[in-house]
């Protein structure tokens, strides 16, 4: 059942028309990363290059991730069809992890489409470079760095799942679900800064720490780090499952 | 399923989580994403930090920090910096060249500020030595993540040098000679090494220099003159 619904939700995903336009934006932003490199004050050349496809899986990518499983969860609820749903053989969990998971699908292929530009651009830039230039790219790790910014898209599809089972609007589900985000994000520039407010420890602690995974982002530049990676699946995975579950245990116990 | 229930799923959920992760999460290198995360919560660096873009956003900065520095607007200078440094700490010219703005420049700046019949030598000697204080801290700063990079440990010398600080100066250059083999910061040590009384080890370096200059070097000439001048120097002390 699980696959089914995902595979209706990835369709309804790559249908999306906002999604696909940031995707579209995302990608031609770092295929042109090159030509930006005349904004560049000095930097090492395939950094600022790498650079563009790293903000582009994070920005664009936080932002389809947010949005797509926001509106596809809230349009169930609007129109009622969860009701029809989870009425049905259709259980709480597998309606939340094949919701989840349509929307990862639609992402890897968006990870893909990045990991191809950047590659792309990265080879661009390098042939550019004058003979005897001793930059080194690992391609095999800007596919893990991709593959571990694919993870925390996983990470912000399942909080935005877990946020959209207890909100009963678009709007209401997509601004707590960037809040969750911002917190996040707050909490450990609070931590970096050497806040030691309880609540700043709390919230680094128990929300996810995407500083942590973005640190995969030297295996572009430097051999692959087999162990860090493995760490960096698991970190992810453990907050998928609970944040899912939670979603899981939410619809269950929801009166429609 | 009333709110407290929900508020409570939620904070056991994330707990679980966050003890659960705790064991994979190991930084190998936490030091420049600490760097980054210590940015201040602007706009800019929140879009970074979430986003990347950190390069091209830190150029934005640097060129906004410019933009203060032609206004003579310190502050907005000083927090431009600061962040640009902070979202790319592997950019060195960020480093140094907002170290010698912070050193160099706004002391004369300040000295502007205050009325005509205070200005004066010795406030701006007052300025140079606070400045310069804020100058090598963002500087330390820098070499923390970037240890053997041989442009920041030579703005700092020169900023040492500035305030006449001469012995953390000479243990800088001293440093900055390990990391190249150029004449520049080795010539640089020996003067102070000769400045602070250590005149065998300023010699030693500059023979040294000597020895390795090919023939037709032009900085042979003033090598020459270098070692007689600590030569007379030294046998000065002596006396």
């Amino acid at each position: 059942m699980i696959w089914l619904i995902a595979a209706n939700t990835f369709r309804e995903t790559i249908r999306q028309r906002f999604a696909l336009l940031a995707a579209i934006v995302a990608l031609a932003l770092t295929a042109a990363s090159k030509y930006f490199l005349r904004l560049d004050l000095g930097h090492d050349q395939l950094k600022f290059v790498f650079d563009f496809a790293s903000g582009a899986m994070n920005f664009f990518g936080i932002v389809i991730a947010i949005s797509a499983s926001c509106s596809i969860l809230a349009a169930e609820s609007e129109n009622k069809t969860v009701i029809t749903l989870l009425s049905k053989s259709v259980n709480a969990a597998d309606f939340a992890f094949g919701k989840a998971l349509g929307v990862c699908m639609a992402l890897a292929i968006f990870a893909l489409a990045i990991f191809a530009a950047a590659c792309a651009s990265l080879i661009i830039s390098k042939a550019d470079m004058p003979d005897g230039n001793p930059a080194y790219v690992n391609y095999a790790g800007v596919f893990a760095y991709c593959f571990v910014q694919w993870l925390k898209l996983c990470m912000c599809v399942a909080m935005s799942v877990a946020v959209c089972s207890l909100s009963r609007s678009f709007l209401f589900a997509v601004s707590v679900s960037f809040l969750c985000i911002f917190c996040a994000v707050l909490s450990e520039a609070l931590t970096g800064m050497g806040g030691s407010s309880w609540a700043a420890k709390i919230t680094s602690y128990a929300l996810p720490d995407f500083r942590y995974l973005e640190s995969s982002r030297i295996m572009a530049f430097a051999p692959i780090d087999f162990k860090m990676l493995l760490n960096m699946g698991a970190y992810s995975a453990v907050y998928i499952v609970c944040a899912l579950a939670l979603a899981a245990w939410f619809y269950s116990r929801r009166d429609f | 399923m009333n709110m407290a229930t929900r508020v409570l799923a939620v904070i056991a959920a994330l707990s679980i989580a966050g003890a659960l992760s705790a064991p994979f999460k190991r930084i190998s290198d936490p030091a420049e994403l600490r760097e980054i995360a210590s940015a201040p919560v602007g706009g800019a660096s929140m879009l970074a930090i979430l986003g990347g873009y950190k390069s091209v956003i830190a150029d934005f900065i640097w060129i906004r920090a410019y933009c203060a520095w032609e206004k003579k607007d310190s502050a907005e200078c000083s927090a431009s910096i600061d962040l640009a440094c902070s979202l790319d700490p592997q950019m060195a010219t960020f480093w140094t060249q907002g170290a010698r703005m912070i050193a160099q420049d706004m002391p004369h700046w300040f000295l502007a500020r205050l009325p005509k019949a205070e200005r004066d030598e010795a406030s701006l000697k007052l300025f140079r030595r606070k400045q310069a204080l804020v100058a090598i801290a963002l500087l330390d700063r820098g070499l923390k993540l970037n240890p053997d990079n041989l442009q920041m440990l030579i703005a700092k010398g020169q900023i040492l040098i500035s305030v006449e600080k001469f012995a953390e100066a000479e243990k800088v250059f001293a440093k900055a000679k390990t990391l190249s083999d150029e004449f520049y910061s080795r010539r640089i040590y020996a003067s102070l090494a000769a400045k602070n009384g250590k005149f065998d080890a300023a010699l030693k370096e500059l023979e040294k220099m000597l020895s390795e200059a090919e023939a037709d070097n032009p900085v042979r000439a003033a090598l020459t003159d270098e070692i007689q001048r600590v030569n007379s120097l030294k046998k000065l002390s002596e006396k």
